[in-house]
């Protein structure tokens, strides 16, 4: 460097010294400033601390399942495994041999049985130069996206008492499981080999590159580690993926022939994946938010009304009869607030009509006639849900009133229609298992009912000939607001990473007859 | 708190970190600033925008990439690069003349000048000059990279900073004459 560039950097760098009165800025500059900084931000809507209150409203209702939150149970390896994986031919491994032929699995079928646990058996196949790149970039996802359960994992490895005396081929097995840092050793070997300065940190140094400069060195680093014999936490494995993950990103691999070769010769293609930068556990939260999307769907509910036609014979030839329709349009949204519990809430139409008809048979006695139609029919009517049936009366056509003890037939029918608006709030715990979810949890569900009475008639019979004038009973009808409380239990499954459909059983501990079983199809994003 | 901390409170909109956080750095970036302003005024001016943009993007800050002294340095260089654009940045930089070769005179006898003294000298530049020469001489730059930042070619990145040198061992002569003199 040139020595008055040498002089001035050196004497302009100092900056330990507070000279009053030529190096601190006045007070005015921080005055300035200060209200364009960002602010404190304002409290997210807690909408777990308001859902919490209607939930303990439902808490005694609820039938929440404890799981065992400790217990990762989703890899379903075997831990024995991870302590002394199975490396068939790699005790033969030699840190010197040529790496390709002892190479073992794909890589795609390397990070499939990470993830799911199984036990890897070396096969000693070679590597295969043809792997496609859909299957390589899908593979680096999957390696991606379990980042914390690996991690897990990395606990449970710790936590057991593992002797800084394991082998190296067991090391080098567990290495080159993760298929990036298999290359990095490989490239390692390769820069041996080729002894080319030009991958040196120095030469890096000396382009003013610093960012490849500090690739080379952390990597150097990691392998250096390795070589001495000491193990390396499989936590230490993924920062270097990180890292060579990131190295990735910023181009620095490919700027590297001997990378670029290794790249194509094994069928290695650059992760399109962005790795956000931070630390490992901020990875870890990315990850962690990713798995907590929105979800959008629409669902149908089927309840006893759907199917309900009922005729209960009350005593010999009287009838009860009822004939309902249900409709039903479910549409749902919901938000996961942490792995595994979700809230949802959404808009939910109902409609039920149920046609009420009876036909009672008795002896006619004209001063309890108006009373018993009133009693029975009222009775009926209310029951349904309806309003009182108001004042009924019936009329006799003039010369067909009947004689006292005849027997006469009444019949009367009355439509009742339920509709109702609902807003559910409601919690749920879900745990998956593969491409399966299920899902336990309760809530509250916030209506609007309107209840309409109508097309309510009452006539008499004799011999099956109308003695009576029709009697019409008031049309009702009433707005009313209430709410319900629920407890929910189904299972969904994952079509596709974004559509799942489902089942799911709503049971309404206000009003057990109003319980439905939903089928529904759902978003997610 | 250790400065991982503040810095953590600062993104957070805690006004008392970050206030910390510029008490405990006010005087290097001042300093910075100083030499890329021509005089005081400008140099708060500098520091103001480029305080701006250090508390706006210190979530981008990540601690294992860089020192935050060297992430807020580069931060307030580009902001003090961008003030200086809006302000009278055409003829900032002359065309390619003559390239000078300066010997490497020893600078000892320069060593009773105080910092204050060589900033000064430094702000007495002409701004092409003291860009380039800043850039290169004091934060590291490549030819390159100050031709990009700055939108010139590499020749005239050269030839300011030779101009800027030599411009410099002048002012250094009359300053320690002036000071011989005092």
């Amino acid at each position: 460097m040139n020595k008055m560039d040498d002089f001035f950097n050196k004497r302009l760098s100092d900056f330990n010294t507070a000279e009053e009165g030529w190096n601190v800025p006045s007070d005015q500059v921080w005055e300035n400033v200060k209200d364009h900084l960002p602010k404190p931000e304002k409290k997210k809507k807690r909408f777990f601390f308001l859902l919490f209150g209607f939930v303990l409203l439902a808490a005694a209702f609820s039938t929440m399942t404890y799981f065992n939150s400790s217990k990762i149970n989703e890899l379903t390896t075997d831990q024995s495994a991870t302590k002394n994986k199975v490396v068939a031919g790699s005790a033969k491994y030699n840190a010197e041999d040529n790496l390709q032929e002892q190479r073992t699995n794909t890589i795609a079928e390397a990070i499939t049985n990470e993830l799911n646990g199984d036990v890897t058996e070396v096969s000693g196949r070679k590597l295969s130069g043809d792997l496609n790149v859909n299957q390589v970039e899908s593979v680096n996802h999957s390696t991606i996206t379990d980042l914390s359960r690996i991690l897990d994992k990395s606990k449970k490895v710790r936590e057991r008492e593992v002797s800084e005396s394991v082998d190296k081929s067991v090391v080098m097995a567990q290495l080159l499981q993760n298929p990036l840092t298999a290359r990095s050793i490989e490239n390692q070997n390769i820069l041996n080999e080729t002894g080319s300065a030009t991958f040196s940190a120095t030469s890096f140094q000396a382009k003013n590159n610093q960012q490849s400069a500090d690739f080379i060195n952390e990597h150097n680093k990691t392998l250096n580690s390795f070589q001495e014999g000491s193990f390396q936490s499989v936590e230490n494995i993924l920062e270097e993926t990180r890292v060579l993950y990131r190295s990735e990103n910023i181009g620095i691999l490919n700027t590297l022939p001997f990378t670029a070769f290794m790249i194509n010769r094994n069928g290695l293609l650059p992760s399109a994946q962005n790795i956000p930068e931070g630390p490992l556990e901020r990875l870890i939260e990315i990850e962690d938010e990713k798995r907590r999307p929105q979800e959008f769907g629409i669902s149908y509910s089927l309840s006893a009304f759907t199917f309900l036609k009922s005729q209960t014979v009350i005593e010999e030839m009287d009838r009860f009869l009822i004939q309902a329709r249900f409709k039903n349009l479910n549409i749902e949204y919901a938000r996961w607030i942490s792995n595994r519990w979700k809230f949802s809430t959404g808009v939910y139409l109902s409609k039920i009509d149920v046609n009420f008809g009876f036909t009672q048979f008795f002896n006619y006695d004209q001063s309890f006639m108006n009373e018993s139609i009133a009693t029975e029919y009222g009775n009926t009517v209310e029951e349904s849900g309806a309003n009182s049936a108001g004042n009924v009366r019936v009329s006799f056509i003039n010369g067909l009133e009947p004689s006292e003890g005849e027997l006469i037939n009444i019949k009367g029918n009355v439509d009742i229609s339920l509709s109702a608006i609902q807003v559910p709030l409601f919690l749920t715990h879900h745990r998956r298992r593969k491409k399966m979810e299920f899902f336990v949890g309760g809530g509250i569900a916030l209506e609007l009912i309107k209840e309409e009475q109508k097309n309510g008639l009452l006539n008499v019979f004799r011999d099956e000939r109308l003695i009576s004038s029709s009697s019409e009973i008031d049309d009702l009808q009433e707005v009313l607001p209430d709410y319900s409380i629920y407890g929910l239990t189904g299972f969904r499954y994952n079509l596709t990473d974004r559509i799942n459909t489902g089942i799911g059983l709503k049971v309404n501990l206000s009003n057990v007859i109003f319980s439905t079983a939903d089928v529904g199809i759902y978003y997610r994003w | 708190m250790n400065i991982q901390d503040i810095i953590s409170s600062s993104i957070r909109g805690d006004q008392k970190s970050q206030r910390e956080l510029y008490e405990a750095f006010k005087v290097r970036w001042y300093m910075i600033a100083l030499r890329y302003g021509k005089n005081k005024m400008q140099a708060e001016d500098i520091l103001q925008e480029g305080l701006i943009a250090i508390f706006k993007n210190l979530h981008q800050y990540d601690h294992n990439k860089a020192a935050f002294s060297t992430w807020s340095t580069r931060v307030l260089i580009n902001a003090g690069l961008r003030y200086l654009k809006k302000n009278s940045w055409t003829n900032t930089f002359k065309d390619i003349d003559d390239v000078y070769n300066l010997g490497d005179e020893s600078e000892t006898i320069y060593e009773q000048l105080s910092a204050k003294e060589l900033t000064s000298l430094v702000q007495k530049l002409p701004t092409g000059y003291r860009l380039v020469f800043n850039m290169y001489a004091v934060e590291g730059y490549s030819h390159k990279e100050i031709a990009q930042e700055l939108g010139i070619e590499i020749g005239t990145s050269k030839s300011q900073l030779s101009k800027a040198r030599k411009t410099l061992r002048t002012y250094l002569e009359n300053q320690l004459i002036k000071s011989t003199d005092e």
